[in-house]
């Protein structure tokens, strides 16, 4: 064995071929050029492959078709679209379509992910078995099938758009009704509590519900006051509970009118109805929820056939400003209690500041809302097979978002649980020795430094999440994969094209993404002298 | 001469499965097996049972090509492929032969560079809905939410057919035949479109039947078809002449049960032709002149290959409509055997 | 003590009271375990509720549920019957099992899979235990495994006793000597290709001739001590370094001229740049256009560089000639003479002269493979056919696609984790290497792949792959994709074992180089073995991943266990509409492996922890 020879010796010896393996100061010269070497013959037999292959089929690279009309519809699109923009505005579609489910899901599955660690870590028994059932589960079995039991429990368990219709037979039934009402002599407060069933589900729930949020409340005054005025403290909510129960979720609990003479009728109400004040409906087919309209907009224009909204801008502009002029405040107020010891009373100024131009702004533009509903004739009947008006949130979306933030949130939860136990025992202790609260420790001592050891794994996570949404494809949410990779490539027969266009765009993704994180992660990462 | 001994000692890696070379034929012999695309499952055209036994409407033509070819009904190897791996399948040479409901279109033929060798099947484009929606015509189904299967025709013709008759529709693209049929029976759209056969197909196997009627709107022409890659004329006819067959037998009457009889008292010349007893017609494209009555043994001729699959005797149910013979007022009607 | 002024002293001690009623049993668990402050209380009746929401909403479901009959709308009437709203029909599980655990695979074959499995604990024993009686017990439980599993599907006598002698032999083995296990690890890629896909006995007995053939030469080249000897083999192989060196530069030579004249014709930036009334779209055009040309760019650079090397090497000063002035090159530029005597085989011929004449590892490694490599190419094929005449130990060739179900996920998850552990550890490799190159490659394949989704480098493997292969080249898909899978697995293998190296103390490194060892020795002798040590758990956990996204090649026509088999099965008209049990089955079947090998990487972990600190 020749070991490296020393530079004196070298130098005396002159260069001899065998130098080139032998020598380590050239052996890494050697292998990189015969590496070097080796890297040009693939990539150009690859390429030389690709040219004769395209030869054979009579074929060529040519991006031309993203010009081309797509002639196929989207379901779910942020920009305008239709069947005669061409393939390219499709591929924009399905970028945005794919950043929007990756954005959202990240941070559902972070907070989703962080509340399911810290709570793992519980010592509650049973939260911490559940959330040990929960990460298991989740982790353990392919994102796919979530993906797909998640859209089948979505589509299968809601009703049908048709069910929240005024059928001409309702109208009728509301008419008897009118009339046995008018004899009866009313019916209301009453009809709703002696008509609870209680063997249901859902009462069932609000019972044990109504249960949990006393004893908890009582828990909690008791460890304060004596036990009579805990009694009634504990009793606000509870009474709250009843009243929303009543009022609010009264239709699940109870169906109105059990007596005899109202059942010979129809239904006097649709089988479903919307809530949250009549306004969201979700069906089997998306979610309706109301749309923003302006009546005094801004305008607009667009960039790169991606439509701006110049009221969107301002609105976020607002934002920005009055988030900045908040934390001046709050800087003011930091300095001024380092000096006199003293803090100011800000809370009142930082609502003011962050909401009352907002709120000003969006009322100079006119803003409300769009309900969604079924349009009527004359008579009240409603027509048409869907909600008009609104957006309509798709439930391939609503589907692979929950199913990529409740998989991916498992993966979160095990690495915020290993983080935070990451942190020393000592740490925590000598946060209790100063007095600190548990909630505050987790806040102020624990999760900063927890953060550092969550963070690399966790940019990691959304990576994968990001990619992950390509699995959009099972419940057919059009995505970069669905558009480009899908029925674009499908429509036009350039695989090599559409493909190679597809993974730049993802790869572009994943590289902004990691070094987005990597720039934050370096940011709070501990600094160490 | 540098480089084959490149790809040579590519080539030469025991995992190969051997190479798809100008002619199809040769290969097919060669490897004593056709490799045949099919759908991954669809009902009546293509699935595997229990046991793993493809069976369809498009199978047994697969069959009966590799009757005709290899002598064997049952030397087929099955690739399942879905709608987005189907033509790279056949153009890269995975697959000989593709029998997979494809619908014959201009680009397809021209752009992608394969021959559609006859239409096994002639469809078109039709919607089901639930009785209780009250509608009676496609053209009342403005602002309904419509399932549509993607990766195929029917997605662009339902946007012409919208767009012709200025409505507005919720496009559902679902990925496949039974995806799209729960999501129609859970209501999450209004509507299903996809070719009629498949859509009676489903209608036939749902459980509530009666509630479910397709509208009288036939909005495209779907002639479905076997394909082979452009270029390799001998395949193709090889292909294109089972095909005909099939039509031929059925015209004569020549089925599965009787064909030794026929063959052994028929008289009729253009039988006598088909069957190999007159002529030398398998040689002509390098088969020998027994090809077309394995290919007849194999399933019988078109009439009993439907029948078995797809007609009124199976739980499908489809009549033969525009795929009865021409003699009997439908389309299919054969090359003569001459 | 004695002088006491106490009236009574008692003598023996107070009974100690029973712990208050709060305070013990049941009631303090409760207290400390589920209502110990107003917001556990509040989190533990959120959780009974989600627990009763659960329970009740599918306890009737699973209470009907339904497991003889032949179709859904029979498992539909006996749920009517019994009175029930819904219930699970398992029916289909009970009909379709074979489909989801083995695809199409011909049952009376399927103790071939099953062996396959259990031989695949017996191969794993070493890797996990080396020299320890647990391997003895691993393979004692897998041979038992085996049979009851061989049982269930009812195999043939004769697979079943040969079955049985063959987890005897290896258990006895085993106990005698758990080492030598290894040959069991070893055999196994070869038998178990065979057991799978069928065919003659003699094809993976002269796969295995060609290894020992190719150790053998290795052997013989580094251990000889005869001069002449080790002069005639660096002679040799320095002959058949420099023919491939020749045909190597020879071909890229013939690439680089098709190549220029092809470039012309196609059309990377047709369409880019395209008129359009909108100014928007046009600067987007115009900077796609920019974009892709300078992509194109790029390549004919590399192109080029790949050019002027062959040319180079060729020393062929016409072909550079051609490159300058755009003139055909001569035609005995390109023959295989001038080939031969191309300074690049020259080269070649002489640095593996010199390194072999001192007996480098490397070389003996690469004599090996040319022994190997030439066996298989051109005497195997014979052997096999000669042998096979004589005694035709066949067992009937299964095609791949007759494979699915989780045959077919694990076959593709085991291979291609396999397959790139080498693959992962050179990687990690290259990206610590102190060479530029090497460092930048290797970054450069793993964030590539990291970067891209496993759906669309699947679907590379199912629609791209013909692309850049010689044209009709091709072959099974199955192979395409453990291929794209394996790429993928070694991408996120390199950066666990990049964890590995890096949580080594630097002394480790030291230590070797104060030893005097080379770079490889080191890293075989030192490093990995403890580098893969720590990376075992990040290796199971990559392999849990990898085996969960196998589901994915249902979207390129495979039969995955999810969605190709149930697809199938639905297609059924007797089960056309069945969702959620074939759901429930195959997600229970993963949860069963995935959890058990989580818990098993745990359990390593822990282990492996206690041996270091």
């Amino acid at each position: 064995m020749a070991f490296a020879t020393s530079r004196a010796e070298a130098s005396k010896g002159g260069f001899r071929l065998s130098m080139l393996i032998y020598d380590t100061r050239f052996r890494a010269i050697t292998l990189q050029v015969v590496a070097l070497i080796l890297f040009l013959l693939f990539i150009g037999w690859l390429t030389d492959n690709v040219i004769r292959n395209l030869d054979a089929k009579g074929k060529d690279i040519n991006f031309g078709f993203l010009w081309v009309r797509a002639g196929y519809d989207i379901e779910q699109t942020l920009i305008p679209y239709t069947n005669d923009s061409s393939h390219g505005r499709a591929v924009i579609i399905g970028l945005l379509n794919t950043l929007v489910v990756a954005f959202f899901g990240c941070i559902l599955a972070t907070v989703i992910g962080v509340i399911v660690g810290v709570l793992r870590l519980s010592n509650n028994w049973l939260i911490s078995r559940l959330m040990t059932i929960y990460v298991e589960i989740f982790r353990n079995v392919p994102l796919l099938l979530w993906i797909l039991l998640t859209f089948v429990v979505i589509s299968e368990t809601m009703p049908a758009p048709a069910a929240f219709k005024i059928t001409p037979a309702i109208l009728e039934s509301r008419a008897a009704l009118e009339g046995i009402e008018a004899q009866a002599g009313g019916n209301g407060f009453w009809s709703r509590i002696t008509g609870l069933q209680t063997l249901s589900l859902p009462f069932f729930l609000w019972l044990l519900a109504l249960i949990g949020i006393s004893a908890s409340a009582w828990q909690y005054a008791r460890s304060r006051l004596d036990a009579g005025k805990a009694a009634l403290i504990a009793a606000i909510p509870a009474v709250l509970w009843i009243v929303a129960a009543l009022t609010v979720f009264s239709p699940s609990l109870s169906p109105v009118l059990a007596d005899s003479e109202a059942s010979a009728i129809g239904p006097t109400e649709p089988a479903a109805s919307k809530f949250f004040f009549d306004s969201i409906a979700l069906t089997n087919r998306g979610t309706n929820v109301p749309a923003p309209l302006l009546d005094r907009p801004l305008g607009g224009t667009e960039i790169v056939s991606v439509p701006v909204n110049y009221s969107v801008l301002a609105v976020i502009a607002v934002i920005i400003v009055s988030v900045l002029a908040n934390r001046s405040v709050i800087r003011r107020a930091n300095k001024l209690q380092e000096t006199t010891g003293t803090r100011p009373t800000t809370w009142w100024i930082s609502l003011l500041i962050l909401f009352l131009p907002l709120i000003l702004l969006l009322v100079a533009l006119g803003l409300h809302w769009e309900v969604p509903a079924f349009p009527v004739n004359d008579e009240g009947v409603s027509q048409g097979f869907n909600f008009r008006g609104g957006i309509q949130v798709m439930h391939s979306f609503t589907a692979l978002l929950i199913a990529l933030s409740l998989y991916t949130s498992a993966f979160i939860a095990e690495i915020v649980r290993a983080g935070i136990q990451a942190i020393s025992r000592g740490q925590s202790e000598a946060a209790a020795a100063l007095g600190l609260r548990p909630g505050r420790t987790m806040k102020l001592v624990i999760l900063p430094q927890a953060l550092r050891v969550i963070i690399p794994p966790l940019i990691s996570q959304y990576l994968n999440l990001t990619k992950n949404t390509s699995l959009g494809i099972a419940v057919s949410y059009l995505d970069l994969r669905g558009t480009l990779g899908g029925i674009t490539l499908n429509q036009t027969g350039r695989e090599l094209e559409c493909m190679l266009l597809m993974m730049l765009i993802y790869l572009t993704i994943s590289l902004i993404i990691s070094s987005g994180m990597n720039a934050f992660n370096s940011a709070v990462k501990l600094k160490e002298r | 001469m540098k480089k084959s001994a490149i790809i040579g000692a590519l080539a030469a890696s025991t995992l190969l499965a051997g190479a798809a070379s100008a002619a199809t034929l040769d290969d097919v012999k060669a490897r004593g097996e056709l490799n045949c695309g099919v759908n991954v499952g669809l009902t009546g055209f293509g699935m595997a049972d229990a046991n793993g036994t493809w069976v369809g409407f498009d199978v047994d033509l697969c069959r009966a090509v590799a009757a005709a070819v290899l002598g064997d009904p049952t030397k087929v190897k099955f690739v399942p492929t879905t709608g987005e791996t189907r033509f790279t399948a056949l153009a890269s040479g995975e697959i000989d032969l593709l029998v997979r409901n494809s619908t014959a279109t201009f680009t397809r033929d021209v752009d992608l560079k394969f021959d559609f060798v006859g239409i096994n099947y002639y469809d078109g484009q039709g919607f089901m809905v639930k009785k209780e929606l009250g509608v009676s015509s496609a053209k009342e189904l403005d602002g309904a939410t419509v399932c549509i299967q993607t990766g195929t025709t029917t997605e662009l013709n339902l946007a012409d057919f919208f767009k012709a008759n200025n409505m507005t529709y919720t496009p559902v693209t679902v990925q496949d035949d039974s995806e799209a049929q729960r999501q129609y029976l859970a209501g999450a759209c209004d509507a299903y479109t996809t070719d009629a056969s498949g859509l009676a197909a489903g209608r036939a196997t749902m459980a509530d039947a009666d509630n479910h009627i397709i509208l009288p709107e036939i909005i495209s022409k779907e002639p479905l078809g076997p394909l082979v890659r452009h270029g390799d004329n001998v395949w193709g006819d090889i292909v294109r002449w089972t095909f005909n067959t099939l039509l031929i037998a059925e015209e004569k009457g020549i089925t599965k049960a009787n064909i030794e009889e026929v063959a052994a008292s028929s008289t009729d010349p253009e039988v006598r032709r088909l069957l190999g007893l007159e002529g030398d017609m398998g040689k002509m494209f390098g088969l020998d002149n027994e090809w077309a009555k394995r290919a007849i043994a194999a399933n019988g001729n078109y009439g009993e290959i439907f029948e078995t699959n797809l007609g009124t005797g199976t739980p499908i149910g489809l009549a033969r409509g525009l795929n009865a013979l021409w003699t009997q007022g439908g389309l299919q009607y054969a090359w003569p055997m001459r | 003590m004695t002088d006491t002024s106490h009236l009574w002293v008692r003598e023996e001690m107070l009974r100690p009271e029973p712990p208050p009623l709060r305070e013990a049993g049941l009631v303090k668990w409760v207290r400390e375990n589920l209502v110990s402050s107003p917001v556990n209380t509040l989190l533990t009746v959120a959780g009974l509720l989600v627990a009763v929401w659960g329970i009740w909403t599918a306890f009737p479901w699973w209470w009907h549920s339904v497991w003889n009959a032949s179709s859904l709308g029979e498992c539909r009437e006996i749920v009517a019957a019994a009175g029930g709203e819904s219930g699970a029909c398992w029916a289909v599980i009970k009909a379709r099992w074979h489909q989801f655990l083995f695809g199409f695979y011909p049952p009376e074959h399927y103790w071939r899979p099953i062996l396959t499995g259990g031989l695949l604990f017996a191969a794993l024993a070493p890797v996990l235990f080396w020299n320890d009686r647990k391997s003895a017990h691993m393979v004692g439980f897998a041979g038992i495994a085996t049979l009851a599993a061989l049982y269930a599907v009812s195999a043939n006598s004769l697979a079943f006793a040969a079955t049985a002698v063959i987890f005897a032999v290896i258990w006895v083995a085993a106990s005698l000597r758990p080492a030598s296990l290894i040959w069991v690890t070893g055999l196994f890629p070869f038998i178990s290709i065979w057991l799978i896909w069928g065919g003659s006995f003699w094809n993976p007995v002269n796969q295995l001739l060609a290894i020992a053939l190719g150790a053998l030469v290795a052997r013989v080249y580094y251990n000889n001590t005869s001069k002449w000897l080790n002069d005639a083999f660096a002679l040799v192989i320095a002959l058949a370094a420099a023919y491939v060196a020749s045909v190597v530069i020879g071909y890229s030579d013939a690439i680089s001229t098709d190549f220029f004249g092809k470039l012309r014709e196609a059309s990377f930036w047709q369409g880019f740049g395209q008129q359009s009334d909108n100014v928007f779209s046009m600067v987007f055009g115009a900077l796609a256009s920019v974009l892709v040309m300078a992509l194109t760019a790029a390549i004919w650079l590399l192109l080029a560089i790949t050019y002027v090397f062959s040319a180079v090497l060729n020393y062929n000063l016409a072909d550079l000639a051609g490159l300058i002035w755009g003139e055909t090159p001569p035609e005995w530029a390109g023959s295989a003479w001038a080939g031969m005597i191309s300074l690049g085989a020259l080269l070649a011929f002489a640095l593996v002269f010199v390194a072999a004449r001192n007996r480098s590892v490397v070389i003996g490694i690469l004599a090996g493979l040319l022994a190997g490599g030439g066996w298989l190419l051109y005497q195997a094929p014979k052997m096999v056919t000669y042998m096979a005449t004589d005694l035709p130990l066949t067992i009937a060739p299964v095609s791949s696609n007759m494979i699915g179900g989780f045959l077919l996920a694990l076959i593709i998850g085991v291979t291609a984790i396999a397959a790139s552990l080498p693959l992962g550890i050179m990687l990690a490799l290259g990206r610590r290497s102190d060479m530029w190159l090497m460092k930048v490659l290797s970054v450069g394949f793993i964030e590539f792949i990291r970067g891209v989704p496993l759906i669309t480098l699947l679907f590379t493997a199912s629609l791209l792959l013909q692309y850049f292969l010689p044209p009709q080249t091709n072959f099974d898909l199955i192979l395409r994709v453990i291929i794209l899978a394996a790429l993928f697995s070694a991408a996120y293998l390199a950066e666990v074992i990049r964890g590995g190296l890096a949580a080594l103390p630097r002394g480790q490194y030291e230590a070797g180089d104060s030893l005097g060892l080379t770079y490889w020795q080191a890293q075989r002798l030192i490093i990995m073995p403890q580098a893969l040590k720590i990376s075992i758990p990040g290796i199971v956990s990559t392999f849990i991943g990898l085996f969960k996204d196998t589901t994915l090649v249902s979207f390129v026509g495979l039969l995955d266990p999810l969605r190709g088999v149930t697809t199938t099965v639905r297609a059924d008209i007797n089960w056309k509409g069945i969702y959620w049990e074939p759901y429930i089955f195959v997600g229970a079947i993963f949860f069963i492996i995935c959890f058990g090998m989580s818990r098993y990487s745990m359990y390593l972990e822990r282990k492996l922890k206690t041996d270091h600190r």
